[in-house]
């Protein structure tokens, strides 16, 4: 008991100390499960939110809807089925809206906010986050189609958690939203969107054990089942048949004419063979003719008919997208991405909890120093080591377990702080995963202690004796070798000296002080790449719009570059999935991309851009696949050079080479690039418009996205950098205070004394900052990509030398703050220190 | 010519019911090369003269002029100075700094002065030349009194003030460490103050001072001195 009281009197002795220690424990646990938790959460509460919006195990789009009997076979499968159809409209305020009719029973609507009732035909339901994104509430109107409807509720969905137009597109587009409308209205805005239309069914697979099995039943149904040609509506395709049908008519036609001609001759020459009946000779010749002629008129019959059938009859399949849900980004890449977090937080909450358990010991070590006296005492009249090691221990322990509590259960608290903002999601559950409560609270109370133990347990490895004296085993050895300084620089010596005495302190805080710069550079180079990103994204971009369309126009409009786009997936060793890629084959000079030199037309060669070359880290020369997600078809390509674009994943071809090698006819074209908008273009036309000002508005969104957490990070390396230093050279005061009692009665200036006692520590900083910079920057090339690594693009790590700089004055500001604090701590030590040694 | 001159110097400790006066007004003047002992019971208030003598300690009221100048009016930062260039102090319990050997405790004091003695000389004088690689916890109480000694003569200080400089050592060691006392003061002519409860001591000083209960109560010049090495105790 005599102890514990001994304990609380130190602690209250040092308060602020340990309150300061604390709160190191608790800033760094609570980020660190705050964001570990992320991933857990996030899970939750996707799981929950599925199971309760009944989401899709997955969807496909068809060419033309499917006809009732395919329906019928696809339920026979155990397959529940939904018509999830949409049509994109653009709004007044430029923003595009894909329109879909309210859920019956899968991916259902899940109203946040607003009125649940029935959605009457004035009134509409609008998704959360283009709501916030634009300013627009419950209530407002909103016009579509050319009528003002009522925001009745905002509301998410499973299958637009991130909301994209394109499975495929990088990020979200602040002006693309959702809307959902009632069944008659869907029906009625239809009519002016019938060709723009996209036939998108949702599906679940009914006996869970069978997904699999069932899933690849239905994609090889999906795939087998062929367009019929009544179905059709859109008009190149129709055209297209109508040619080929002409062409096949045609051929038909002309073997008939052949025919016919034929059998005219064979009559003819009968009458011929008769008339020649005196010359057998010259009769047998005629007859053997007629037989040729049958006989190759029949060859050409069935060669002409396989012929046509093979290259002049027109077949598709219906199928044109199929995603499961897991592969489905829509879906999955909110869980996806925080998944990144929980990996990072662990590393980074050990690489702190040892620096605490560092910082601690240095205490308890001093403790022990300044008791050595009583501690030797206590050996002597038969207390046991433990005894005392455990007396020593409990106090940093307990700051630890305290902090650490806080810690954690404020990291609960900011969860929802650490998740990011960008996507569509209900109210996050928090969870209170035991393995993350174990983690934060146990993990740095197990570190403070072992570290503790082990440096507290070699200083009390004495006998009673050398305790008392403070004698040092075999640490001060006599010095024969002395330090040269030249000229009258005894400070420098001394200096010296005091860095050398105090070397362990001074490793802990150049770790300490290291570690927060990491932090710092992990901010600042988020925050670099980001802007960077965002601001060559645009100069990458030549184009102003880039026009997806179903099928080449009847005519190229002017000023325009055509391309032939294919999308495909490539396996990403660093996001540990499948990445959507895009091929795009484009004019060899085209006006909108940089090459270095004129396209190749070898039909294997392909050019990767720079974001592709960050995501899968080719390079010029290599083989590559695309596998085609529908087909699973795989392409083999081989790397020919390389070029500046940063948005999305892509590579490029000459459009000619890549016509050739997927048999697309001459002049084929899928894409229109042009630097002014097209306002003629046939809405039905088109797939979709994406422009450089949505390319470049949805990067610049990233960087407003995360700057809390930029901020977050920034500030906890300055907290840290600030409490390390205090607190460590705060300790090598104390422990000197005496000394500097001394130097100030021996005549020492306040300016000396500084230089002696504080000086060391600039180089500390100073060698932290030189070595870990760059290390630091090494790092973050590696780290910065991976925590993007489910982004649809290669963002590679970039910062700004000015950051550097900014970086450098910020240690440097930061540093000046635990300074002055010392040194009027210093300047307080007065030489009435010295005089209380006396017996 | 008076190095020291103390005029009615007055030093009081605590607020208001609780008021110790420790030193009640004293006055006493101490020659250019003397070498003079401050005797004393405990709590006589001679250690306190001592430090304000030393420039450690401010005097409440009163006069303490050295070398010409009135020290009571001195600010922090012109008493630093003052004890830089004037004052050596030697303490009871040496206050060698640990992390340094003997002859970088020697220079810790050399650095503050331009017109320091010759480090090797000195340290042959105190017998540490050999010692001089060590640390203080490998040297013996006597050998560390006299490296405190050395660090406090090499800047050459006008005044030596010792503080119970043989409180800490056996009979052998302090007789060495009076000895050398008394060799610096006979060769360097430093006016030396020895602060002491030994009543031995008193016959190898010129000068001898008995403080009591904050007075002077003997101020004396010894007529029959001796040197250090016949007292004994």
């Amino acid at each position: 008991m005599i102890q514990t009281k001994r304990v609380w009197r130190k602690f209250k002795r040092n308060f602020l100390k340990y309150v300061a220690v604390m709160l190191i424990v608790i800033l760094s646990m609570a980020i660190v499960v705050g964001y570990g938790n992320t991933s857990f959460s996030t899970k939750e509460t996707m799981k929950q939110y599925w199971n309760q919006t009944n989401v899709e195990d997955g969807e496909f789009t068809t060419y033309v809807p499917l006809r009732e009997e395919n329906i019928r076979d696809i339920e026979s499968m155990g397959v529940s089925l939904e018509k999830t159809f949409y049509f994109d409209i653009t709004t007044d305020h430029g923003s595009t809206l894909r329109v879909f009719k309210l859920r019956n029973s899968i991916n259902l609507v899940d109203i946040q906010d607003g009125d649940v009732g029935e959605l009457k035909d004035n009134e509409v339901i609008l998704e959360k986050l283009f709501m916030s994104d634009n300013q627009i509430s419950i209530g407002d109107s909103i016009n579509i189609g050319g009528k003002e409807y009522k925001i009745k509720a905002n509301a998410t969905v499973p299958d637009y958690c991130h909301r994209v137009a394109e499975i495929s597109d990088v990020g979200t587009d602040e002006q693309f939203g959702i809307v959902f409308v009632n069944d008659d209205v869907f029906k009625r805005l239809q009519e002016n969107y019938k060709d723009s239309t996209v036939y998108n069914y949702t599906y679940v697979i009914n006996d869970e054990s069978d997904l699999e099995e069932t899933e690849n039943k239905l994609f090889d149904y999906l795939y087998e089942t062929e367009v019929n040609v009544e179905d059709i509506t859109d008009t190149y395709i129709l055209e297209k048949i109508q040619n080929i049908d002409l062409i096949r008519n045609n051929i038909q036609a002309g073997f008939t004419n052949l025919q016919e001609g034929m059998q005219s001759i064979i009559l003819n020459t009968n009458t011929i063979s008769t008339y020649l009946e005196k010359n057998v000779s010259l009769i047998s010749n005629l007859e053997k003719a007629q037989e040729n002629i049958l006989v190759g008129l029949e060859e050409l019959s069935e060669n002409t008919e396989e012929t046509l059938d093979n290259y002049l009859t027109w077949s598709y399949p219906n199928l044109y997208k199929f995603n499961k849900a897991d592969e489905n980004t829509r879906i999955v890449d909110f869980v996806n991405y925080h998944k990144m977090f929980f990996s990072t937080a662990i590393v980074a909450g050990i690489l702190l909890a040892i620096l605490i358990a560092y910082i601690i010991s240095v205490f308890a070590i001093n403790n022990v120093e300044s008791d050595s006296k009583i501690i030797g005492t206590l050996y002597a009249m038969g207390y046991r080591k433990k005894e005392i090691l455990g007396q020593y221990i409990i106090l940093p322990v307990i700051i630890v377990a305290v902090g650490a509590v806080i810690g954690t259960f404020l990291g609960f608290g900011i969860t929802s702080l650490c998740i990011t903002a960008n996507y569509s999601h209900p109210t996050i559950i928090i969870t209170y995963p035991v393995g993350l409560i174990i983690y934060g609270i146990i993990m740095p109370i197990v570190i403070a202690f072992v570290i503790n133990y082990l440096v507290l347990n070699k200083k009390l490895d004495k006998s009673a004796l050398e305790i008392i004296r403070n004698e040092h085993k075999d640490n001060v050895k006599e010095n024969k070798k002395e330090i040269h300084v030249y000229g009258k620089k005894f400070i420098r010596l001394f200096q010296i000296k005091r860095f050398l005495h105090e070397i362990r302190n001074n490793l802990i805080m150049f770790f300490g002080i290291s570690l927060s710069i990491i932090i710092l550079m992990l901010g600042v180079g988020l925050y670099g790449s980001l802007v960077h990103y965002a601001e060559s994204i645009g100069e990458d971009t030549r184009f102003d719009y880039m026009y997806t369309l179903k099928n080449p126009l009847r005519e190229q409009p002017a000023n325009t570059e055509t391309a032939y786009t294919k999308q495909f997936s490539m396996f990403c060793s660093m996001a540990g999935t499948d990445m959507p890629v895009v091929l795009q084959g484009v004019e060899s000079d085209s006006n909108y991309f940089k090459f270095a030199h004129r396209l190749d037309d070898d039909e294997n060669v392909v050019y990767i851009s720079d974001s592709a070359i960050v995501k899968f880290g080719y390079n010029v020369g290599d083989k590559i696949v695309f596998t085609d997600s529908l087909t699973k078809k795989e392409y083999a390509f081989t790397i020919g050079g390389t070029v500046s674009y940063k948005n999305g994943i892509y590579f490029f071809m000459n459009i000619d080479a890549m016509r050739k090698y997927f048999d697309a006819e001459e002049g084929y074209y899928n894409t229109l690039l042009s630097t002014k908008e097209l306002n003629d273009i046939d809405k039905n036309m088109l797939i979709s418009v994406t422009t450089k000002q949505s390319i470049v508005d949805t990067a610049k969104s990233w960087v407003d996205d995360t700057t809390g957490t930029i901020g977050m990070f920034v500030g906890m390396s300055i907290v840290i950098f600030i409490l390390v230093i205090y607190l460590l050279v705060k300790n090598m005061i104390d422990r000197a205070k005496y000394n500097v009692s001394l130097m100030k009665v021996l005549g020492y200036r306040n300016k000396e004394t500084n230089k002696i006692y504080l000086g060391a520590t600039f180089y500390v900083v100073l060698a932290s900052l030189v070595i870990t910079l760059p290390i630091g920057a090494r790092i973050m090339d590696s780290l910065i990509p991976i925590l993007n690594a489910s982004m649809k693009s290669g963002m590679e790590c970039y910062i700004d030398p000015v950051y550097y700089i900014m970086m450098i004055i910020l240690i440097v500001i930061s540093y000046v703050i635990p300074y002055l604090l010392l040194k009027i701590k210093l300047a307080k030590i007065s030489v009435s220190e010295i005089l209380k040694e006396r017996e | 010519m008076n190095c020291i001159e103390i005029k009615n110097l007055k030093k009081i400790y605590g607020k208001a019911e609780n008021i110790t006066t420790v030193l009640n007004g004293i006055g006493v003047s101490i020659k250019e090369g003397e070498l003079c002992g401050i005797f004393g019971p405990s709590g006589s208030g001679k250690s306190t003269l001592l430090n304000i003598v030393g420039g450690l300690e401010r005097c409440d009221a009163g006069k303490l002029i050295v070398n010409g100048k009135d020290i009571c009016k001195y600010s922090d930062k012109e008493l630093t100075e003052y004890r830089r260039s004037q004052i050596g102090f030697v303490f009871q319990f040496y206050n060698l700094i640990p992390d340094l050997n003997v002859k970088e405790n020697i220079q810790v004091c050399e650095y503050l002065s331009d017109d320091s003695l010759n480090i090797e000389n000195l340290m042959e004088t105190m017998g540490l030349t050999k010692h001089q690689n060590k640390y203080p916890s490998q040297i013996s109480g006597g050998q560390q009194q006299r490296c405190a000694i050395a660090r406090a003569v090499i800047k050459n200080p006008s005044i030596l003030l010792c503080d119970e400089p043989t409180g800490a050592l056996d009979y052998k060691s302090s007789k060495m460490v009076l000895k050398l006392l008394e060799t610096i003061n006979q060769k360097y002519n430093t006016t030396i103050l020895i602060v002491t409860h030994n009543e031995a001591i008193r016959d190898m000083v010129h000068h001898v001072i008995k403080v009591r209960d904050g007075i002077i109560s003997q101020d004396y010049y010894n007529e029959d001195r001796v040197d250090a090495e016949e007292i004994c105790w």
